[in-house]
């Protein structure tokens, strides 16, 4: 059966048959394996670029945390009191008091304190008073706003001044904002401090911030007389 | 001795068929040595990649160690940028302040008998109502305020003459 298929094919097609066979299976051999290849190397590729940009994120942040773990602690503080995270009324009120007393002023009628609807992106509360004492030491008082923190912008004035006496009603502008709820992602990128931002923290360190004390429990005493 | 081919020529392949199986077998070995040398050279570069690979990994794991050591420098960092991005948009609120220096130097050059007694300002204008006892001082006061050069526009609100207190003149001082 298999002598007289032979003997039909021709002498010719049997010399060229396996060769070219053998040549045809490799083609096809390389034409798949140069598709596996391919996407095997450019999934790979693809791999190492984003390994190695995310190795250079990690080290630039690494290289940026480790140069302002000195100084940034004492930003926080001045940039907390600039812009409190609640209400800060009670502390402006506070500064307000402590200014006041260095100038032979006295301050009246205190009011508001709620957060008022503003076109701002910050949230903003109105704090009104009145100031009386001569016209120079409330000018100074009215300038010596900008040396404390919270910081705050005058909105309205109106001064009235007889015999040396200036009575001024005055609107003020205070500012808050909560802190960031939500931390970068370890492997997001974060720049240092530009020399704009800096400047002004500079600025910031220079305010006078408000005073707390802390107020440490009574410890228990003795009653030398407990009916008394 | 001569050989003796005894096949009949029927059976024989044809010469030029001969020559191309030979070419054909020829290609087949070329064919087969590159594709082993291109083979072996893109397992090599796999291989280089993968090892970049796991290299890069294992670095990425030891800065991702030291970064979480300095988490709270990070946090500390990302609220003083917040807090600075807020304070600026604060500092370009505009405020009353440059108002109330302006009256400070415009109380400078008041005349000693005349006096300011009442001022209004909000961030548009700065408005002022003076006391002058007597005209020359009236020249005087007006003078030394038109040549403040700190607004860009000073008007005239009110003029009056009161015999007891004097002439009360209200300014409005105004930035464009």
């Amino acid at each position: 059966m298999k002598e007289s298929f032979s003997s039909l094919i021709s002498p010719d097609l049997r010399v060229i048959a396996t060769p070219l066979g053998i040549l045809v299976a490799l083609a096809i051999l390389s034409f798949i394996s140069y598709r596996i290849a391919y996407s095997k190397i450019s999934t790979q590729r693809e791999e190492v670029a984003v390994a190695k940009e995310t190795e250079k994120v990690l080290s630039d942040k690494q290289k940026v945390l480790t140069q302002v773990d000195a100084n940034i602690g004492s930003y926080v503080n001045s940039v907390a009191a600039s812009v409190p995270e609640k209400n800060p009324v009670l502390m402006m009120i506070s500064q307000l008091k402590s200014l006041a007393g260095t100038r032979s002023i006295t301050i009246n009628n205190l009011k508001g304190g709620s957060e008022v609807n503003s076109q701002e992106s910050i949230p903003v509360v109105a704090l009104d008073f009145e100031v009386g004492g001569s016209l120079d030491s409330v000018l100074d008082f009215l300038k010596s706003f900008e040396t404390v923190a919270p910081l705050s912008t005058i909105d309205q004035l109106k001064i009235a001044q007889s015999a040396g006496n200036a009575q001024t009603e005055v609107s003020l502008k205070l500012y808050f904002s909560p802190f960031p709820q939500k931390f970068p992602a370890l492997t997001e990128p974060i720049t240092e401090l530009t020399a704009d931002e800096k400047e002004l923290l500079a600025k910031l360190q220079q305010l006078k911030l408000p005073s707390f004390v802390n107020l440490a429990p009574q410890t228990p005493s003795l009653r030398t007389t407990p009916f008394d | 001795m001569a050989s003796i081919n005894l096949l009949p020529t029927a059976l024989l392949p044809n010469p030029s068929v001969l020559k191309l199986s030979k070419l054909l077998k020829t290609l087949v070995t070329l064919f087969l040595v590159l594709f082993v040398i291109v083979a072996a050279g893109v397992s090599g570069y796999f291989l280089i990649n993968s090892y970049t690979l796991d290299a890069s990994l294992k670095n990425q794991e030891a800065l991702k160690k030291s970064v979480q050591s300095l988490e709270q420098t990070e946090q500390r960092l990302f609220l003083v940028k917040d807090r600075v991005a807020k304070v600026k948009e604060i500092y370009a609120n505009p405020s009353v302040k440059p108002d109330v220096e302006a009256l400070s130097k415009i109380l400078t050059v008041i005349p000693t008998d005349a006096s300011l007694t009442e001022a209004d300002m909000d961030k548009n204008s700065l408005d002022t109502t003076f006391m002058v006892n007597n005209s020359l001082s009236l020249t005087q006061l007006m003078a030394n305020l038109i040549t403040q050069n700190t607004y860009s526009r000073v008007d005239l609100l009110s003029f009056s003459f009161n015999p007891k207190l004097g002439y009360i003149v209200s300014l409005s001082f105004i930035n464009q």
